[in-house]
């Protein structure tokens, strides 16, 4: 059998975990459920791409990683992108569903701060864990419910998630130096289906980067779903920078719930080459709370990209912004679709969004869609959505001064983004971010 | 080096299908100034594009060489690498680009790869060209062009100029939006580059710029040619007196009357 027709939905689920973990019965109820519900729950709804035709059920389920001994054992694409992060912060590296290597970790439990492969964790820290895990998506406090329902998707990542993360900063813990994760897949193939819960509890400070790549040579399939919470007064930055293959397919959802007075800073850098279908959603759920999306992306190829945004309020004085850019080359297909929901209650809130497609081939196609859903009179809420080529004028203006079309181009692309990039709160990061986005440019 | 050159012969151009230019000769050489006015609409930034490259501009018919070169088969970029520049009338504002970094980029367009331009002689150079020209520092932290004043920019085209050095500089009302000061700072800017190695072509409305750079010759342009050359004098008759006198003498209706023909006194 080859992998590309074997289907997941073939497994059977009992023997591969009864193998593969000792899980708590309540992941692997969980688990069972899901797998069950994977042909009858409907496919999540990416309105301008249809997504259900990708091979999402077309991989080696529970991979394990390649333990390494030192970090020179790292494979080479994994170093280089060590080598961009913050040196001497606390990092983990995992591949396929296994941590296989962490460094300047340990300084953290004096602190009370956890950084744990989720598996370990659940047998560590198991009520811990069991307060976070899935609630973020689907718990049953009528705050949490997102603005989408469950689907196959998410079931699938439910009933097949394959190692992962666990992130928890106690209260009043503010950490100076960012806590990063290495993501990747390794083998042709293989299914990287990561689960990752990030917990901020009040008043505590977190930078978290996190970098999830696989190889463009081999076939993956990402289904990766985090869950964030940020806890009152708490503050959270969540970068993630994603350089998938162009043999991947990307399901991402990330779910954040942000606590009253708590910021949530979402930066995302989708550099890679993926197909990707994302879904990110903050629920504002308590009084004076805020989320802030800084993403910047970059099509070529024949690559299909749906972008889904989504900020909800539900508690009063909230606040939401969205500022998003993409490039289109060749004839990459980008969509945008934003949405800023203001619910009954949420009085005093105020909710914007901007998203910015910039398109240099007439192939390419981009859409930018801003839905404002506004239940509450006492409301603020703004969006402005452009897609748009390059501007011919600029680009004579610079050639007039020497440059080559090609130079002329990057100049107004890096341009374009720059007011994104430079929020991003590591420089080494957004110098990563600036070459990744070269590299696809100027092959 | 040579003395720069370069030959116009018989150039027409259209803009959309329109003849704008109809059959234009001139010659700028290292060490001159040339001078072209003329009235609103007549062809003068139309000139400067089509030497320039720009794609909307069509060059219909005639020659145009840059030290012997067919500049007509360069792209922009290689015109300017060859060494023509050309000061907007309408400068473009680009947002995101910082102009210290888009400078930088364009002096090593035309020096090339391994041969970049160091840093700190890059800073020196830029300095000595910013107090030349009287700007601030922060305006090179400042993206380019954008939110600048009419002046701002003008001075920006020239201090783009100083530092791109190029053989020929066309200059498109580079005095107007100036204030008074500043077209002298500019002008200075300007005639401070002159040598046997740079020639100048400077389209202007007004005597003023000329008090500050003498030109050699003075070109009027009318419905698309040049239908007058002289010296510093004609700029001055012009200046007292518009051109209804050069279009009785010549027997010329302007084809596109717009509503300001005359030199005006406003600058
Ligand atoms: N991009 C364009 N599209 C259409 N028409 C144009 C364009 N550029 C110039 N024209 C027309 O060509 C003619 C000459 O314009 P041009 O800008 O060359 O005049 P000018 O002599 O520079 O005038 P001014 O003194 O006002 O700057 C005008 O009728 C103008 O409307
Ligand atoms: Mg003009």
């Amino acid at each position: 059998m080859t992998v590309t027709d074997y289907d997941v939905r073939q497994l059977n689920l009992f023997d591969a975990l009864h193998v593969n973990r000792e899980e708590p019965a309540w992941v692997r109820e969980k688990r069972e459920a899901a797998f069950r519900a994977l042909d009858t729950l409907p496919w999540p709804v990416f309105e301008k791409m249809n997504i259900t035709d990708w091979p999402w059920f077309q991989f080696r389920p529970f991979v394990s990683g390649r333990p390494v001994g030192s970090r020179q054992d790292l494979p080479e694409a994994v170093l280089t992108i060590l080598n961009t992060f913050v040196q001497g912060a606390p990092t983990v590296v995992v591949e396929n569903g296994d941590l296989i290597w962490e460094e300047n970790t340990s300084d953290l439990n004096a602190q009370g701060v956890i950084v744990s492969d989720l598996k370990r964790a659940l047998i560590d820290h198991e009520g811990l864990v069991k307060r976070y895990l899935f609630q973020a998506v689907s718990g049953d406090h009528d705050r949490l419910i997102a603005l989408s329902k469950n689907d196959r998707l998410l079931a699938l990542s439910d009933a097949l998630w394959n190692g992962g993360l666990f992130v928890y900063v106690p209260k009043g813990v503010r950490l100076a130096e960012p806590i990063q994760l290495i993501l990747a897949a390794h083998g042709e193939g293989t299914g990287l289906l990561p689960r990752l819960v990030v917990v901020t509890e009040g008043d505590s400070d977190l930078t978290f980067i996190e970098h999830r790549l696989s190889d463009d040579e081999m076939t993956t399939v990402h289904n990766g779903v985090s869950e964030v919470f940020v806890g009152s007064g708490a503050r959270l930055r969540f970068v993630s920078v994603q350089t998938l293959g162009q043999k991947t397919y990307d399901h991402t959802r990330r779910y954040g719930v942000v606590e009253a007075s708590g910021r949530l800073e979402w930066v995302f850098g989708e550099v890679g080459s993926a197909h990707s279908a994302q879904l990110t959603v903050s629920n504002l759920v308590g009084e004076g709370g805020s989320a802030d999306v800084k993403m910047v992306s970059i099509g070529n190829g024949k690559q299909r990209n749906h972008f889904d945004l989504r900020n909800r309020h539900v508690a009063p004085h909230t606040e939401s912004d969205v500022l998003a850019k993409g490039i289109l080359l060749d004839s990459a297909r980008q969509i945008y679709h934003v949405v800023t929901k203001i619910e009954k209650g949420a009085r005093g809130s105020n909710g914007e969004q901007t998203a910015r497609l910039m398109m240099l081939s007439h192939d390419a196609r981009g859409d930018a869609n801003p839905i404002l859903l506004i239940d509450e009179h006492d409301v603020k809420a703004d969006h402005a959505a452009s897609v748009g080529y390059v501007d011919e004028t600029q680009l004579y203006y610079l050639m007039t001064r020497g440059l080559s079309r090609k130079e002329a181009e990057r100049m107004l692309i890096f341009g374009f983004l720059e007011p994104v990039v430079s929020q991003v709160p590591i420089e080494s990061v957004q110098a990563y971010l600036y070459t990744a986005m070269e590299r696809k440019f100027m092959p | 080096m040579a003395k720069p050159v370069l030959k116009i012969e018989d150039l027409h151009v259209a803009i959309d299908g329109r003849e704008i230019i109809r059959g234009l000769d001139l010659t700028v050489q290292g060490g001159e100034v040339h001078a072209i006015m003329g009235p609103n609409g007549t062809g003068k930034s139309t000139l400067a594009q089509a030497l320039m490259g720009h794609p909307r501009y069509e060059v219909t018919k005639g020659t145009v060489t840059l030290d012997g070169k067919d500049l007509l088969a360069m792209g922009v970029d290689e015109r300017s690498r060859a060494g023509l520049f050309l000061a907007m009338q309408y400068p473009s504002e680009v947002s995101g680009v910082k102009t210290s970094d888009f400078l930088r980029a364009a002096i090593n367009a035309r020096r090339g790869e391994g041969n970049e331009i160091p840093i700190m002689q890059f800073i020196r150079k830029l300095d000595t060209a910013m107090k030349t020209l009287e700007m601030p520092q922060e305006m090179l932290s400042r993206y380019l062009n954008e939110g600048f004043s009419g002046g701002e920019k003008k001075r920006n085209e020239i201090l783009q100029m100083k530092m791109l050095e190029p053989r020929i500089a066309i200059l498109d009302e580079i005095d107007s939006g100036l204030d008074i000061d500043a077209i002298r700072i500019v002008a200075e800017g300007v005639g401070s580059m002159l040598t046997d190695e740079f020639g100048v072509l400077m389209i202007t409305h007004y005597q003023r710029l000329l008090n500050y750079i003498r030109p050699h010759f003075v070109h009027v342009m009318m419905n698309g040619r040049i239908v007058k050359s002289g010296g510093p004098e004609l700029a001055e008759r012009l200046e007292a007196e518009g051109y209804d006198w050069l279009k009785e003498e010549l027997g010329i209706e302007l084809e596109h009357e717009e509503t300001d023909t005359t030199v005006s006194q406003e600058a």
